[in-house]
C-alpha cells in the first residue's frame, strides 16, 4: 500500500509542475547564494594579497632606499620624509598592515564581515587614530546585504516548504479521497509522512548536495584540503539546515492535522513565517536599541576632543607622566623635552591612558547590547539559525572582536619597539637641526620590526566553533517536540478523517 | 452598492480572525516602529547639536597660535537630519554622520552607526518604512488571493455575477475595500509623524506629500496585482503561490542581485588603494616641482632674490598654493570615486524595471534625505566649508609677515558656523527619474492585468 501511495504520490508531484518550480528554485537560489558568498570571499582574499604584496614591497623599497642613500651621501631631505628616519618611518612612512584572512566556510554567510573592518594600516599613532573603519562601498550594498546561502536558508527556504507542503492532506480531503484512502486500511499519517517527505526531498536534497560540494570543493582548492576539523564543521551546517527544515514541517504538519482547508493553512503559515522570521527578529532588534543602546560615536568624538585640548594644553606634564610610567626609558630622556617626536609619543600615550574609561565604557554598552540580543534570540529559530551558521563562517562580532583585540596588541608591540628607538636616538642627539649636516641613519631593520600574525584559532576556539551551533541545532529540534505531539495526537484519534 | 460592497468585505475581513490578527499585528508594529524611530531622532539630533556647540566653542577658545596649527586643530561637523528620517532612516546608519575637516586632507565622514551593531540587525529593525514596503504588501497578498480565486473554487463567484454586478464593478469594489486597509497604515504614518514631529524641526511638507503620494501608488499596484491574480487564477493555492513568488522575488531577491550587478558592472576603487593614493597622489615630486616653479615666478613677479624680500609671508602663501594643488588631486580622485557610486546607484535604480520596490525604496529614501544622493550633497558642501575656513587661516598668515604672528579669537570667529540645508524636491527631482518612471510603470502595468482579467471574467460570464 505504501508503496502505491509513494509512487503515486511522485507522479502527481511530477505532473503538478510546482514541485519541479520548488526543485530549480531551491537549486537556483542555492548556486546564486554560494556564488556571491564565494565572489565576496575573493575579493576580500584579492584585497589582502595585494596589501601583503604592497607590504614586502615597500621593505625592499626601503632597503633599495638605504642603498641608494648609502652610496650618494649628500641628499638632503626632511625626516618626516626619510625612510632611515625612526620618526618619519614610525609616524608617517611605515607600511604595516593587520588583516584577517577569510576561512574556508566564510561564503556561507557573509554575515557582517562586509561592515566590519577586516584590515587596518598600523602606524604609531593613538589607537583611535589606527583603529578606524574605513570603507569606499556603495553604501546600498551594506543596507540591502548580500544574497548569501544564509539569507536563502533564513529566509526563503522556510516559503518553499510551506508552498509544496501546504495542501498535503488536506487537498485529498476537499477532493473527498481521503476517506476513501483511509477505507482502504492507509493511516492518515503515513500518508502525511509520506506527502511531507517526498515533497520536501525536492527542496533539501538539493540544497544539501550543492552545500557539501562547495564548500569540498573551496576546501580543496584553497585550503589545505579534508580534515576532521572541517568534517565537523560541514556536518554542523548540514545538520542545522535538516534541523531547521524539520522545524518548519513540524509546524507545517500541525497546521494540517487542524483540518481546515488548504488556504486556511496556507495563510496561517505564511503568518507563521512573518512572525518568526520577520517580525519577531525585528522587534527583537527594537528591543535591544531601547533596552541597552548603542553607545554614542558622537559623544566618543566629544569626549576625545576635550581630552586631546586637556593634553595639547600640558605637554610637560604628559612628557613627565609618560617617562614616570615609562622608567625603563627614562635613563634614556635627556632634558630635550622640546624634541617632537618625543612629545608626540608621549601625547600619544597620554590621549589613550586619559580615553582608557570611555573606550571601556564603550565596550561595556556593546557587551551589554551583545547580551541582551543573545538571549532574545531564543525566540525565533530565523535568529539561532543565522547566528549559528556566522558563527560557522567565522564572520561574526565575536570573531571580530577577537582579531580587534590582536590588532591592538600588535599596536602595543609596535608602538614600545619604535618608542625605545625614537627615545635612543633622542639621547645620543642623532636627531640633528644643522642645517648643512646630514641626517644620521637611525632605523635600517625594516624586515626586523613586529609585523601581524592573525593566528589560526587554538584547538578549543575551533571546537567551541562547532559545538555552539551544535546545541542551537538541538534547541531548535526541542522545539519541535511539542508540536509533533500535538500532531500525532491529532492524527492518532483520527481527527484528520 | 461600493459603500454595501464595502461593509460586506470589512465583515468577511472581521470574522477571519487570522487577517484581523495579523492586521493588529501590523498596526502596533507600526507603532512600535514609529515610536522607536522617532525617540532615536530626537536623541541623537540632541546629541548632535550639543556636539557641535562644544565643538564651535572650542575652536572660539583654542587660544592664540598660528593660523596653521589651528588648520590642523581642525573642525568636527556633525550631520544634521531631517524629521522625516524618522519615517524611513533609509541608509544613514550606513553612512558617517561625523566629518573632520582638517588642513591638507579630504577626509570622508565617518563612524556609521552600524559598525558597532551586532550581527542579528542583518535580520531587520523595526521602521515604519519595513512595514510600509515589506509586510503590508504581504498583507494585501494574504487578504486578497483569494477575494476571487476562493469564489470560484466554491462555485459561488457566478452567483456573485448573476445578482446584476458587473465584473468590472465587482472588481472596483474589493479593489477599494483592499486598498482601504492599506490607506490607513498610510493616515498612521502622517498623523504621527505631524504630531510627534511638530515642532521639533523643519519639516519639508511638500517632501512629507510627497512621501505618502508614492506609498498611494505602491499601495495601488499591489491591490491591482493581487485582485487580477486572484481572478485568473483557478485556486488559491495558485494565486497564493505566484503572488507569494513574485513578493520573494522583486521584495527579497531582485535588490539584492540588483545591487551587486551595479557593483560588478561599475566597480569602485577598492578602499586600500582609495586611501594610499590620497597620500601617494598627493605628495609626488610634481608637487615639489610646482611649490619650487610658484617660488620662481613668484621672486621674479615681485623682483626679489629671496622669500625674506616679499612684502608678505611666504609662508602662508606657500600653503596656499599648496592646498589649491591638493584640492585639485582631491577633486580627481573623490570625483572619479563619486562618478563611480553614482553609475552604480543609477544602474539599481534601473532595476526598478524589475522590482517595485527599489523604486519605492529609492523614492523613499531620497524624499526622506537618507539616502546616498544626499549624503554626497553634504560631503561636499562641507569640503566647500573646509577649502573656505583653510584659505581664510592660510590666507590670514600670509598677509602678516612676522613670524610670531598668531591667531586669536577674533580671527577663529570670522570663520562661519557651518549651515547645510537639504535642497528642495524640485531641485532634486531629476535625479529620481528613472526610480520615479519604473513605479509609474509598474502601476501601468498592473491596471492593464486587471483590465485584461477583468475582460476574461466578463468573456467568462457571457459563457
Amino acid at each position: 500500500m505504501i508503496k502505491a501511495i509513494f509512487y503515486h504520490e511522485f507522479l502527481n508531484i511530477y505532473r503538478e509542475r510546482i514541485a519541479i518550480i520548488m526543485l530549480v528554485a531551491a537549486t537556483a537560489f542555492s548556486l546564486v547564494g554560494f556564488f556571491n558568498g564565494q565572489q565576496r570571499v575573493n575579493e576580500q582574499q584579492a584585497t589582502i594579497e595585494k596589501i601583503i604584496s604592497d607590504q614586502q614591497q615597500a621593505v625592499k623599497s626601503a632597503q633599495l632606499q638605504m642603498q641608494q642613500r648609502s652610496a650618494n651621501n649628500s641628499q638632503k631631505v626632511n625626516w618626516w620624509d626619510d625612510i632611515t628616519d625612526v620618526r618619519g618611518y614610525a609616524f608617517y612612512l611605515m607600511v604595516d598592515y593587520a588583516v584577517k584572512s577569510p576561512s574556508m566556510f566564510s561564503p556561507i554567510a557573509i554575515g557582517q564581515s562586509d561592515i566590519y573592518p577586516y584590515f587596518f594600516r598600523m602606524q604609531v599613532d593613538t589607537r583611535q587614530a589606527v583603529l578606524q573603519e574605513k570603507n569606499t562601498e556603495h553604501p546600498l550594498m551594506r543596507y540591502l546585504g548580500q544574497f548569501d546561502l544564509a539569507f536563502f536558508l533564513v529566509f526563503i527556504l522556510p516559503l518553499l516548504l510551506i508552498t509544496i507542503n501546504f495542501n498535503a492532506v488536506a487537498q485529498e480531503r476537499e477532493r473527498n479521497q481521503l476517506k476513501l484512502l483511509i477505507i482502504q486500511g492507509l493511516k492518515p499519517a503515513h500518508l502525511l509522512l509520506l506527502q511531507l517527505s517526498l515533497r520536501t526531498a525536492f527542496i533539501l536534497l538539493p540544497i544539501l548536495v550543492i552545500t557539501s560540494i562547495w564548500l569540498t570543493a573551496n576546501v580543496f582548492a584553497l585550503h589545505d584540503g579534508l580534515n576532521l576539523y572541517f568534517l565537523i564543521k560541514l556536518f554542523s551546517v548540514l545538520l542545522l539546515i535538516l534541523a531547521y527544515s524539520l522545524f518548519w514541517l513540524a509546524l507545517t504538519a500541525w497546521c494540517i492535522t487542524q483540518g481546515k482547508s488548504a488556504a486556511h493553512n496556507a495563510i496561517v503559515l505564511v503568518s507563521c513565517w512573518l512572525l518568526l522570521v520577520i517580525a519577531i527578529p525585528m522587534v527583537s532588534n527594537t528591543l535591544v536599541n531601547v533596552v541597552s543602546p548603542l553607545p554614542s560615536r558622537i559623544t566618543y568624538i566629544d569626549n576625545l576632543r576635550t581630552a586631546t585640548d586637556r593634553i595639547e594644553r600640558e605637554t610637560e606634564k604628559s612628557l613627565a607622566e609618560f617617562f614616570q610610567d615609562h622608567p625603563d626609558l627614562a635613563h634614556h630622556h635627556s632634558s630635550s623635552s622640546q624634541e617632537y617626536a618625543l612629545i608626540k609619543i608621549a601625547k600619544i600615550d597620554a590621549i589613550e591612558k586619559a580615553m582608557r574609561s570611555v573606550d571601556n565604557e564603550f565596550s561595556q554598552q556593546l557587551d551589554a547590547q551583545y547580551n541582551v540580543a543573545n538571549r532574545l534570540k531564543w525566540f525565533s529559530p530565523a535568529s539561532l539559525l543565522y547566528q549559528a551558521l556566522i558563527s560557522l563562517s567565522e564572520n561574526g562580532l565575536e570573531q571580530q572582536r577577537e582579531f580587534i583585540n590582536r590588532v591592538e596588541s600588535h599596536h602595543r608591540e609596535l608602538r614600545e619597539f619604535f618608542q625605545k628607538k625614537i627615545i635612543t636616538a633622542s639621547e645620543r642627539g642623532d636627531f640633528n637641526s644643522c642645517e648643512t649636516c646630514l641626517r644620521t641613519v637611525t632605523f635600517s631593520e625594516f624586515d626586523k620590526q613586529p609585523r601581524f600574525k592573525m593566528n589560526a584559532p587554538s584547538e578549543n576556539q575551533s571546537w567551541s566553533l562547532t559545538t555552539l551551533p551544535m546545541v542551537k541545532i538541538f534547541v531548535i529540534n526541542l522545539l519541535l517536540l511539542p508540536l509533533l505531539l500535538a500532531a500525532a495526537r491529532k492524527l492518532k484519534n483520527s481527527e484528520v478523517g | 452598492m461600493l459603500v454595501a460592497s464595502f461593509q460586506k468585505e470589512w465583515l468577511v475581513f472581521r470574522r477571519d480572525d487570522r487577517l484581523l490578527w495579523l492586521l493588529l499585528t501590523l498596526l502596533v508594529m507600526m507603532i512600535l516602529g514609529i515610536v522607536s524611530s522617532s525617540y532615536q531622532y530626537q536623541h541623537k539630533q540632541l546629541l548632535k547639536i550639543q556636539a557641535q556647540d562644544a565643538e564651535r566653542n572650542r575652536w572660539i577658545n583654542q587660544g592664540e597660535k598660528n593660523p596653521h596649527s589651528a588648520a590642523h586643530y581642525g573642525i568636527y561637523l556633525f550631520k544634521p537630519d531631517t524629521p522625516l528620517s524618522t519615517i524611513d532612516p533609509g541608509i544613514s546608519d550606513y553612512l558617517g554622520d561625523i566629518l573632520f575637516l582638517e588642513a591638507h586632507k579630504r577626509n570622508n565622514p565617518a563612524f556609521a552607526t552600524n559598525q558597532d551593531s551586532i550581527e542579528l540587525k542583518r535580520l531587520g529593525t523595526l521602521s515604519p518604512v519595513t512595514i510600509l514596503q515589506l509586510l503590508l504588501p504581504l498583507f494585501i497578498i494574504l487578504c486578497g488571493c483569494g477575494f476571487f480565486s476562493a469564489e470560484r473554487e466554491h462555485g459561488t463567484l457566478r452567483m456573485l455575477l448573476l445578482s446584476g454586478q458587473t465584473p468590472r464593478q465587482l472588481f472596483l469594489q474589493k479593489a477599494v475595500a483592499l486598498f482601504s486597509f492599506a490607506l490607513v497604515f498610510i493616515l498612521l504614518i502622517v498623523i504621527f509623524s505631524s504630531m510627534i514631529l511638530l515642532g521639533k524641526g523643519d519639516i519639508d511638507v511638500t517632501r512629507l506629500a510627497s512621501i505618502a503620494l508614492i506609498y498611494i501608488h505602491y499601495f495601488a499596484f499591489w491591490v491591482l496585482l493581487t485582485l487580477a491574480v486572484s481572478l485568473i487564477t483557478k485556486t488559491v493555492r495558485q494565486s497564493l503561490t505566484i503572488l507569494l513568488l513574485f513578493w520573494v522575488l522583486t521584495c527579497l531577491v531582485i535588490p539584492k542581485l540588483a545591487i551587486n550587478i551595479a557593483t560588478n558592472t561599475y566597480p569602485g576603487i577598492a578602499t586600500q588603494e582609495f586611501y594610499a593614493r590620497m597620500e601617494s597622489d598627493v605628495y609626488t615630486s610634481e608637487r615639489l616641482q610646482a611649490i619650487e616653479a610658484f617660488k620662481e615666478s613668484t621672486l621674479k613677479q615681485h623682483n626679489v632674490s629671496h622669500t625674506d624680500e616679499l612684502p608678505f609671508n611666504w609662508a602662508g602663501a606657500e600653503l596656499l598654493f599648496g592646498e589649491a594643488y591638493s584640492d585639485k588631486i582631491f577633486d580627481k580622485l573623490f570625483g572619479q570615486h563619486t562618478q563611480q557610486l553614482q553609475q552604480q546607484d543609477k544602474l539599481y535604480q534601473k532595476f526598478g524595471l524589475l522590482s517595485p520596490l527599489i523604486g519605492i525604496q529609492i523614492m523613499s529614501s531620497g524624499f526622506s534625505t537618507t539616502d546616498w544622493y544626499h549624503h554626497q550633497l553634504f560631503s561636499t558642501s562641507a569640503e566647500n566649508h573646509r577649502r573656505s575656513v583653510m584659505q581664510k587661516l592660510n590666507a590670514s598668515l600670509r598677509d602678516h609677515k612676522d613670524e610670531n604672528y598668531t591667531g586669536d579669537s577674533r580671527l577663529w570667529t570670522e570663520i562661519p558656523k557651518f549651515l547645510h540645508k537639504y535642497p528642495t524636491i524640485k531641485q532634486i527631482i531629476g535625479y529620481y527619474t528613472i526610480a520615479l518612471f519604473s513605479l509609474g510603470f509598474w502601476l501601468l502595468l498592473s491596471i492593464g492585468v486587471s483590465v485584461f482579467s477583468v475582460r476574461s471574467l466578463s468573456r467568462e460570464e457571457k459563457l
